[in-house]
């Protein structure tokens, strides 16, 4: 069957099976690896992506499901060569080692942020317990999180706006 | 197999009528993993999110209509309901992470008929009626009366749940759901259970609903320890019997999450939580007459 | 300054922008589908295998089986595993390649164009199997009567390596003992859990080399292996690791390499030039490679009023599965910390390493100190309540210092800092804990009004382990490094650093770009590391033992210092070349076990304190100050996160993780059933504390660190759990169900 959707802002079109998961959608029908596989159980959350601004695991989702939706993928999260302030904190905090997970984990806590912007550490942890990390501990991960959320305020605030939500 | 997404009702009964071998979904976060894991793949997949009627959730003078295809984290995130049934909310809540919160649903996660579901006892407290949809009309039903065992459902063929009524809580009243899980998240109960209270004006039981999960093939009701809450205070004797009728009533399996004699000994302990919990918050709540009427 | 400084980690861009390329990312879209068929079988002799029908299944490339394999085994320090199980093969071995001894046994590699036709070419295939006892544990193996697994060994027995240790007079230490504490304990399995399952993809490279880009721990290794299987020079093989999604030690050992590279090069043969890509799914990851060992250990340890040690008696086993991957390494680091990092005048230590059906123990973070600092720190707690002791001034009184002979009667190497780390780490748990600024995200928040079900503890432990091969095992570092500049310039303005090691995620490319600067005197960004590539790099040991910023480092300083030469000397580039050996270490003694085990050690203590909700079983962890001797932190924030992520992951070994076996075959093959931490089930408060007391051979000072924290924490849980309940657990993981059990059944509280 035919599927469109936008991917990152572009119009996708490919014909595939009616079983094909959003994951495999995009990594094989349009070619971006960014977003990974870890479980068979949608347990890890390493696929997670953004579908119309909510963070969803592309591994528990039919492509045909979400057909004229709007989907981020890590690749798409930039804004050209200038990384987004999510990014940009889990690099500055070491909220990443092997990396696996790290896609997934920003996704899940960009979709985070613009629901929340000034969350806990305890919204944090509960915010994002759909995704797993073997290597971190998770501590590095919150305080990106965290970080972001103070030193960015501004942006999330604007963000969180537009999407209808006040702090 | 094919995707079908039909947008009525009446457009659902007429696709599950010419594909007699499909499996209706909404969320799709049991059937995806599920098919994933090998089971057999139906004619077509019939996805119920794209119909209005059962992705709403509405207040209908004398009761709510919770879609079954709502996303739980609409419901999460209805003050509301969420004020007037923390317990019902809060097990919503527990389906999954945000991720599946964005996705999963009421109907999805009672037609999945797994014993451990949990949102079941908490809806079961509660009294909630499933609206069912098939080729004779609507019909509706209890929803503790919905499961029939582990993956099996009192459903006809061509019929699914459209939504859900919640009556609004009488003053005075309080609900809860406890569950465990070997860790914080992301897995499913080992023992569940919810209650619902409400206290008379001396501050005793008026009446009480009792109801545990993932300790028998179907989340069930506790008659016994009801029956010994009703006219009574929430005190040790009270509470230590709750415990032991919770435990009397468990039928469950020895699995990888925990053996018999864990299951049965924590559904008392959580039980008894859970009164404790839903009494304090029927001590505290403002439900009653003031929520009537109120539009959202 | 680059070494102890923090830069950005060199890799951290393109993992945040996805840019970044793991093994499946790397398989292009017209290479041929490979499916890796399990023999799904834990004990049985293959009588007869036919492929063809598997063959013309349409969609479907090759299918091969042991007769392709021209060497049919294979092994990291021991070859007594088929690549292949078949009924015939091409010799070469003495291994009997028809029996399974493993579910997860190779049987064959199908090709085909798509996924889907491999799978139907994989059921198509028709085997059958001479069912053999299954023998699903150590007990079964050691009875009498048991089959032999390996027969070949001309042992006799499945006990197929034992160590002892015979030191000093045990009846005096007896006589001499005011306390003495036995018990019999048992360790659990260890999934490793890295986010990225399994995969890679081969192919033959322009240079005609058979190519494998894969996820491992060392390249050089992977390609002596493969090489070997294939029987082929190794320079004509070659090894390169794209990212690594996590390795923990799970990778040290082969899981797809040989047959990828096998595929790749019969193919060629045949005409055939794409490349061959396999990706595991996560069951076929946790079925299909080994584990944390299962094991018991036996222990009775005694101890003088004054709660010196007299006397260790302990014997273990580890259930090393159908093969010995690294068991035999493993039981070697068991053995050496029976008696803990402590002074034992007499000890009577014995470890065996057992043949099963089981799933194969090896390496996994910790490496076997794990699970006898457990029992040894258990039974130090123990003497401590027996004797009425304080746990920190019972150690005092015996820990390891400067100049102490070891339990293998040699004098450790210099720098010994236990007691200086276990005296900081119990300062430190003594201050109340920094203020959390709001309310934990913890186990306890769906459990309900539990208040008085609750009981609080603390624990305290504290171990040694080993950084580097042990045991006279052939340990070595290579670095090359390529000065860039102008005839007549005075320093360089720039460098390349040519090195194998691998950066299974720990950070290891950037430390080592941190040290190549350094050494010198360039800025991080002038030095440009080409890594883990057996075309370009030399051989530099495994991302594994915490020896590789050790080791590595040392060889990134003589390279430089060979560099700086033949700058001065007027090449343009200036290369320098270097190979570090370590000073060298021996093998245990048959009958005493006297040796220089080691020729490095890291030092760890750890206080914990928790929460039992003794309603549930239940556990939380608030608190848990981690101390570890790092020597020198080359990189401190990425000391601390090893520390933080060495901690979780031991967490999950010691609470929630759950291997469960039966009749030799994993039951909980999934992320669903095997419960890893989440972000909400780590100790609420991790406090990292850092001592550099400089390792005097390390870089820089430098000692290991990484597998450290995994070292202490379930002897720590223990001891608080203990001193919540009065209950000690000889068993773990503590979860909800068997914690209460065990107060069931002790009554208590």
């Amino acid at each position: 069957m035919q599927v469109d959707m936008t991917v990152n802002g572009q119009d996708r079109s490919a014909d595939v099976e009616a079983r094909t998961l959003l994951v495999y959608y995009l990594r094989d029908a349009v070619g971006l690896t960014g977003t990974n596989v870890g479980c068979d159980t949608s347990s890890c959350g390493a696929c997670t992506v953004l579908l119309n601004g909510e963070s969803v695991k592309s591994c528990t989702i039919l492509a045909a499901q979400v057909r004229g939706a709007d989907v981020t993928t890590i690749e798409g999260l930039a804004d050209g060569t200038a990384l987004h302030p999510m990014q940009q904190a889990f690099m500055e905090c070491h909220g990443l080692q092997c990396g696996y997970c790290t896609p997934g984990m920003v996704l899940a806590a960009t979709s985070l942020l613009a629901d929340n912007p000034r969350p806990t550490e305890a919204e944090v942890r509960e915010g994002l317990e759909g995704n797993l990390c073997r290597c971190t501990g998770y501590h590095n991960i919150v305080k990106a999180v965290l970080h972001t959320a103070e030193h960015d305020a501004a942006f999330w605030q604007a963000r969180a706006s537009k999407s209808g939500v006040t702090a | 197999m094919k995707y079908l997404a039909p947008k009525t009702v009446e457009e659902a009964t007429t696709l599950l009528a010419e594909h007699p071998g499909a499996t209706v979904f909404a969320g799709a976060t049991d059937v995806i993993p599920q098919l994933k894991a090998g089971r057999p793949e139906p004619e077509a997949l019939v996805d119920l999110k794209k119909i209005s009627q059962a992705v709403s959730v509405s207040d209908e003078g004398g009761h709510w209509s919770i879609g079954a295809a709502t996303a739980t984290a609409k419901l999460t995130g209805n003050k509301a309901l969420a004020a007037e049934f923390p317990g019902l909310v809060e097990a919503a809540g527990l389906i999954g992470s945000d991720q599946v919160q964005s996705r999963a649903t009421l109907g999805g996660n009672l037609c999945n008929a797994s014993p451990a579901a949990d949102s079941v006892p908490a809806m079961i407290a509660n009294g909630m009626r499933a609206v069912i949809a098939g080729p004779g009309g609507t019909r509706t039903v209890a929803v503790e009366d919905i499961p029939t065992g582990p993956g099996s459902t009192q459903l006809q063929p061509g019929e699914f749940v459209v939504s859900f009524e919640l009556d609004h809580a009488p003053a005075r009243t309080g609900d809860a759901y406890l569950r465990l899980i070997p860790r914080t998240e992301m897995d499913i109960a080992v023992v569940g259970a919810g209650v619902r209270i409400t206290l008379d004006d001396a501050g005793n039981v008026a009446s009480a609903t009792v109801a545990i999960g993932a300790v028998a093939p179907t989340a069930r009701r506790v008659p016994a320890a009801e029956e010994a809450l009703v006219g009574n205070p929430i005190n040790d004797t009270t509470l230590a019997a709750v415990a032991e009728a919770a435990s009397a009533a468990c039928n469950p399996i020895d699995d990888k999450r925990g053996t018999i004699a864990y299951r049965r000994q924590v559904a008392g302990v959580l039980a008894r939580r859970a009164v404790v919990a839903a009494a304090e918050r029927a001590a505290a709540s403002t439900n009653g007459a003031s929520n009537n009427g109120e539009t959202r | 300054m680059s070494v102890g400084g923090t830069p950005r980690r060199i890799d951290s861009e393109g993992k945040v922008t996805g840019v970044t390329e793991y093994p499946a990312d790397r398989i292009p879209p017209d290479a041929l589908v490979a499916k890796v068929v399990f023999t799904n079988q834990a004990h049985a002799r293959l009588t007869s295998l036919d492929v063809r029908a598997a063959e013309v299944t349409p969609g479907v490339v090759a299918v091969f089986t042991a007769p392709d394999v021209p060497v049919n085994v294979y092994g990291l320090t021991l070859p007594d595993q088929p690549v292949f199980v078949g009924t015939s093969h091409t010799g070469r071995t003495d291994v009997p390649c028809d029996v399974s001894r493993w579910e997860a046994d190779h049987l064959a590699l199908v090709v085909a164009e798509t996924a889907h036709a491999a799978d139907q070419a994989a059921a198509a295939i028709v085997a059958t199997w001479e069912p053999l006892p299954v023998l699903g544990d150590i007990d079964e193996a050691m009875a009498p009567g048991a089959p032999l697994l390996h027969p070949e060994n001309g042992l006799g027995h499945n006990v197929y390596t034992t160590y002892n240790i015979r030191k000093g007079d045990m009846a005096a230490g007896w006589a001499a003992a005011a306390a003495v504490v036995e018990a019999t304990y048992e360790v659990p399995y260890q999934e490793h859990a890295y986010l990225q399952p399994e995969a890679g993809m081969a192919y033959i490279d322009d240079h005609g080399r058979v190519t494998v880009e894969i996820a491992g721990q060392w390249t050089h290794e992977d390609r002596e292996q493969i090489a070997h299987a294939l029987d082929l020079p190794e320079d004509e093989i070659r090894v390169i690791y794209p990212a690594i999604g996590g390795a923990f030690g799970g990778r040290e050992d082969t899981s797809l390499q040989i047959v990828l590279a096998l595929a790749a090069w019969r193919l060629h043969q045949r005409g055939e030039h794409r490349p061959v890509g396999c990706v595991w799914s996560r069951e076929e990851s946790i079925v299909g490679h080994h584990k944390r060992h299962r094991g018991r250990i036996q222990a009775r340890w005694g101890a003088d009023a004054e709660g010196r040690i007299t006397a260790v008696e302990s014997e273990a086993w580890l259930d090393a599965g159908g093969y010995n991957y690294t068991s035999n390494k493993v039981l070697g680091n068991l053995h050496l910390g029976q008696g803990g990092p402590y002074e034992v005048p007499n000890a009577q230590v014995t470890s065996h390493a057992v043949y099963t059906n089981a799933v194969p123990g090896g390496a996994f973070r910790g490496f076997g100190g794990p699970q006898s600092a457990y029992v040894a720190e258990c039974q130090m707690n123990k003497l401590a309540e027996a004797l009425g002791l304080d746990p920190v001034e019972i150690r005092r009184r015996n820990v390891l210092r400067d100049g102490s002979i070891g339990i293998t009667q040699t004098p450790m190497p210099d720098g010994v800092t236990i007691a200086q780390v276990v005296e900081a780490c119990a300062a430190a748990a003594s201050t109340p804990p920094p203020a959390s600024p709001s309310e934990p995200f913890t186990p306890f928040a769906t459990l309900g009004p539990a208040a008085g079900d609750l009981r609080r503890g603390r624990g305290f432990a504290c171990a040694f382990k080993n950084v580097g091969f042990s045991f006279g095992f052939p340990e070595r570092c290579e670095a090359e490094i390529v000065l860039h500049g102008a005839v007549g310039d005075d320093a360089p303005h720039g460098a390349d650093l040519f090195h194998a090691g691998a950066d299974v995620g720990q950070g290891a490319h950037t430390v080592f770009t941190q040290m190549a600067a350094e050494a010198l005197g360039l800025p991080i960004e002038r030095v440009h590391g080409h890594f883990s590539d057996t075309a370009i790099t030399g051989d530099s040991g495994s991302a594994s033992a915490s020896r590789l910023t050790w080791m590595a480092g040392n060889a990134i300083l003589g390279a430089a210092e060979e560099a700086d030469k033949a700058w001065r000397n007027g090449d343009r580039p200036a290369v320098g070349k270097f190979r570090y050996v370590p000073p060298p270490t021996e093998a245990l003694d048959p009958e005493t076990g006297v040796c220089t085990p080691n020729f490095s050690y890291g030092y760890v203590a750890q206080a914990v304190e928790l929460t039992v909700d003794t309603g549930t079983g239940h556990i939380r962890v608030d608190r848990v100050v981690s101390t570890h001797d790092v020597g020198r932190a080359i990189n401190p924030d990425l000391v601390v996160a090893q520390i933080e992520g060495g901690v979780v992951q031991a967490h999950g070994y010691v609470l929630s993780e759950d291997l469960q076996v039966r009749d030799a075959r994993i039951q909980t093959p999934r992320l669903s059933t095997y419960l890893i931490p989440g972000i909400g089930d780590g100790p609420t408060v991790i406090e990292p504390l850092i001592l550099e007391l400089a390792d005097p051979i390390g870089p820089w000072g430098a000692r290991g660190m990484a597998e450290m924290p995994m070292m202490t924490y379930a002897p720590a849980v223990v001891a608080a759990l203990h001193d919540a309940t009065g209950v000690w657990f000889d068993a773990f993981p503590l979860t909800p169900s068997r914690v209460l059990a065990r107060l069931n059944e002790s009554g208590r509280p």
